[in-house]
């Protein structure tokens, strides 16, 4: 194989922050080079400086940050480079993919304005119609299903996935020569991330861009990157060839974050059968469940979902597994009384949840915690924490202030935050803690069913499983039952002792964990099964042969 | 903690005085209090609540009030004396803001008998600023706090339950809104007369239609975080939610527009004083002293300054209180604007400019 040219060269790049009167690091001492058709990744937890790093090859730091060293793009030094060279830089020769698709487009321009925007600053020898007819390519080429429909089409017309294509098509609109992916799949469904990451693949492969891959997942890169660096704390801590890494990581700090990545089938479920409960009146009934979103102006009714029948007993824990869109969320909703069902029955802890007067209500809410999936908004910005935790309880009526500030503590304690917290405002917890808020608060009034819907979906990879060893280790001991709804099946393996899966409002699919994952009967099953990422370079390059032949 | 019946050793005490400091730390403290110590804390409204307070009482005890009453001259039936008509309470200030007094210095110029000064027929400026006081901010606060509490009620509801009732609330809102208030207030301050209190309920009644708009907004907007599902799970009431737990989150909007409220209401009550409607002679308000001066402001400029002067004291308090309740509700406020946060600034600057 010959050599292929360096496309972008980062030398001692370091990045400040300027906090609180001192120069605080960021990133420091950070070497690698890109060659053209190269797919670098850079993994480490967030505040690990990789995005930052990253930016000021751009020059996007905040006002507060600077960038040391040297980051050579075909021998120019961009961090040298005045406002207008750097500005030329952007978008023409260096181009960024975004986390989240929805935030970083501009919702009230059409994609194709936007497309035809970034092409028209670069070229302005470029005509509207060339550049439009350019756009459809571009949005063919990341295989959007109707190029033209899609051009016409504003941000939130599309799904998230097809955001994502759409922001890569805009991307690489001026073929640029590195392509910088923050997070690029973090937002998006296992299913979806794979179908994300093949098409960045094969871009790469067919236009020859470097490509500098952040992520916090091992388990994402495994099957991109060439070459693999390891950041915590500012500082590279390892870095090789992916193989290398993968097979023969030298620090522990590596070991631990591909220990983090949920491994579908080897978690401690492997040979744990479903008990029967024949006998056992189950803690939450759904039989024949289907919820409709009533029709609203021009918008169509929308049944999402259908004929629905889940039985949990008590202490057990049921995955509920599927994509987004598939009406998980729906149910979980629908439990505990915050959507209304249009047909069937929901029983929880002996109460019917369909003819429920306001007081019966209250009385059952008291036996159900819900567990939401975005920490950061399911608590109140402006409430301390305590009073978060606390609120169930004093809704409850049935605690003294003393009781309630009693319990609250004894929460705190149990999901492993410190007492002196109860204080505090949310947004200055990190989102794992935030999180743990989150679980206290579900379980304040020792309920018989926890709903869990996505609780780790917003938080990296290793803080993930410490929030998942913490949940089930609570479980263990308090026995309660669990609905934990995600769509990212290795974590349900790790916790669940059945499954159920989800596609298009209907469960497709319902049995132990083991039926389920290793020996799965329902084609969406599968597909999901092969979805999931594994950190395993060799084995996901299999994977997704597999794939693509299908 | 198990605590002994007698006197414990000193080491003991040592250990359970810091445990107290502890437990103080790890005690939880509800948003009320929390609110509370950092409206504290906020030195600018502090000082601006003092000196308000400071304002109201000089105003009262100075030259008294006068309660009920036509708010005309009527002659005394016992001693024949030229009076306003109403209860009477006096002050600790001999002059009276209706009475016209000999004029002690050429051309009224401040003394210290009339430290404000005297106009052309010898009243006494003290009493009449004074007066115009406790009349303005009387409108102020009456507009204040009733157009706030209209406009957050309806607002709040509009935004929170949606559907027919919001269709229905908005409507009135747009009735309401194209009355045009100084009309109104003319024409119904002649009929109803010229008091402060009447005057103050008919424009908060007809000024919370903005405020009503902007809070609905907030409302459509936070009713669908996931914080207000997490409180109805929890079992929380529709009005605990609304306001528990939205209102706080959209007290800055609120705070801000109440303010720019209070501060409208001194014009408009000027306003209406300045077309001869709002509050009429023989009694006083701010912006009435100011309009039926503005001949003489080169000649007399003290029959203009310390109106004008009061009339922004008095604003800029209200606005600073109104920052400090903003500040205090926003967690993510924390800091202080300060002189040594502004140094730091432009150390950041240069050290910038550095690299």
């Amino acid at each position: 194989m010959s050599e292929k040219p360096v496309v972008i060269e980062a030398k001692n790049l370091g990045v400040d922050f300027w906090v609180d009167g001192e120069w605080v690091m960021a990133a420091e001492d950070i070497n690698y080079s890109v060659r053209a058709g190269e797919v670098l990744a850079i993994v480490g937890e967030s505040g690990s400086g990789k995005s930052a790093s990253s930016m000021s090859l751009l020059g996007l730091l905040p006002v507060n940050g600077r960038a040391l060293g040297q980051v050579l793009l075909a021998g120019e030094d961009t961090l040298k480079a005045t406002p207008e060279r750097i500005r030329a830089i952007r978008g023409r020769e260096i181009a960024v993919i975004f986390q989240e698709p929805m935030t970083a487009m501009n919702p009230v321009y059409t994609i194709g304005f936007q497309i035809v925007e970034a092409l028209k600053v670069h070229f302005p020898q470029l005509s509207r119609s060339a550049a439009k007819a350019r756009a459809i390519e571009l949005l063919g080429l990341v295989e959007l299903p109707d190029p033209q429909k899609a051009f016409d089409s504003y941000p939130h017309q599309l799904s998230g996935g097809q955001r994502q294509r759409a922001m890569i098509a805009q991307s690489i609109s001026c073929d640029p020569k590195v392509l910088i992916a923050d997070e690029p799949t973090t937002a998006l469904d296992v299913t979806i991330q794979a179908e994300i990451l093949d098409l960045l693949r094969s871009l790469n492969e067919r236009l020859g861009t470097g490509i500098i891959l952040i992520t916090h997942d091992m388990g994402v890169v495994a099957d991109m990157a060439d070459h693999v660096i390891v950041m915590k704390g500012g500082r590279v801590v390892e870095s090789g060839t992916a193989v290398d890494i993968y097979t023969r990581p030298k620090v522990d700090y590596t070991k631990e974050l591909l220990a983090a990545v949920p491994h579908l089938g080897t978690g401690a479920a492997t040979g744990k059968k479903a008990n029967d409960h024949k006998g056992e009146t189950p803690v939450l009934s759904l039989s024949n469940v289907d919820i409709t979103y009533p029709k609203r102006g021009r918008v169509p009714a929308f049944r999402a979902a259908e004929d629905v029948s889940i039985d949990i007993y008590p202490g057990e824990v049921l995955g509920l597994v599927g994509e987004s869109g598939s009406g998980k969320t729906t149910i979980g909703r629908a439990v505990v009384g915050l959507m209304p069902v249009s047909a069937g029955r929901i029983t929880v802890a002996g109460q019917d949840m369909v003819n429920v007067t306001a007081a019966q209500l209250r009385e059952v809410r008291r036996h159900i915690g819900i567990v939401f999936q975005d920490p950061g908004s399911s608590l109140n910005p402006r409430w301390p924490i305590g009073e978060s935790i606390g609120e169930p309880l004093v809704l409850s009526g049935r605690f003294s202030a003393q009781e309630v500030s009693d319990r609250v503590a004894e929460l705190l304690d149990m999901v492993e935050l410190p007492i002196s917290y109860r204080n505090r405002y949310p947004h200055e917890l990190s989102g794992g803690q935030r999180q743990r808020v989150g679980i206290a608060r579900a379980l304040a009034l020792d309920p018989a069913i926890v709903v869990a819907d996505e609780p780790t979906s917003a938080l990296d990879v290793s803080v993930q499983a410490r929030v998942l060893a913490l949940l089930t280790a609570i479980q263990k001991k308090q026995k309660f039952a669990i609905l934990f709804i995600s769509h990212d099946l290795a974590v349900i393996d790790l916790l669940s002792d059945r499954i159920a899966v989800m596609h298009h409002g209907k469960i497709v699919e319902q049995g132990s964990t083991d039926q389920i994952l290793r020996n799965p009967q329902d084609p969406y099953t599968k597909r999901l099964i092969a979805a999931v990422p594994v950190p395993d370079p060799e084995e996901q390059r299999k994977r997704r042969r597999a794939r693509t032949t299908t | 903690m198990a605590r002994n019946k007698s006197t414990p050793p000193r080491t003991e005490q040592l250990a359970l005085s810091e445990l107290t400091i502890e437990q103080r730390q790890i005690e939880g403290l509800s948003l009320s209090t929390l609110v509370r110590r950092r409206f504290f804390q906020h030195k600018a409204a502090v000082t601006s609540m003092i000196i308000l307070g400071i304002i109201i009482v000089l105003a009262f005890t100075s030259v008294g009030t006068i309660i009920g009453g036509s708010g005309r001259l009527a002659a005394d039936t016992t001693s024949g004396q030229i009076i306003l008509d109403g209860m009477r309470i006096t002050g600790w200030w001999p002059f009276d803001w209706y009475h016209n007094y000999p004029i002690t210095t050429v051309g009224g110029v401040p003394s210290w008998e009339h430290p404000f000064g005297q106009d052309t027929l010898g009243k006494d400026i003290f009493a009449r600023v004074m007066r115009g006081i406790q009349q303005s901010l009387t409108v102020v606060a009456l507009i204040g706090s009733i157009a706030t509490a209209l406009g957050v009620v309806i607002g709040a509801i509009s935004g929170f339950f949606r559907g027919w009732l919001d269709s229905l609330l908005m409507r009135m809102t747009d009735v309401i809104i194209i009355i045009p208030g100084l009309i109104l207030g003319a024409v119904l301050g002649r009929t109803i007369g010229g008091n402060a209190i009447s005057l103050g309920l008919l424009l908060g009644l007809v000024s919370w239609t903005g405020l009503a708009r902007l809070v609905r907004g907030e409302f459509l907007a936070l009713r669908e975080r996931e914080f207000v599902d997490a409180a109805r799970v929890a079992g929380a009431s529709n009005a605990r939610i609304i306001f528990q737990h939205i209102l706080p989150n959209s007290i800055g909007i609120i705070v801000v527009n109440a303010t720019l409220l209070m501060s409208a209401a001194i014009l408009t009550e000027t306003a209406l004083s300045f077309l001869g409607f709002g509050i009429t002679a023989p009694d006083i308000s701010l912006g009435q002293i100011i309009s039926q001066y503005n001949e003489a402001f080169k000649t007399r400029p003290w029959l203009f300054w310390w109106p004008g002067l009061f009339i922004v004291v008095v604003a800029l308090c209200i606005n600073f209180i109104g920052d400090g309740l903003r500040d205090a509700f926003d967690p993510r406020q924390r800091r202080m604007p300060k002189l040594s946060s502004l140094s730091r600034q432009f150390r950041e600057l240069t050290g910038g400019g550095r690299s």
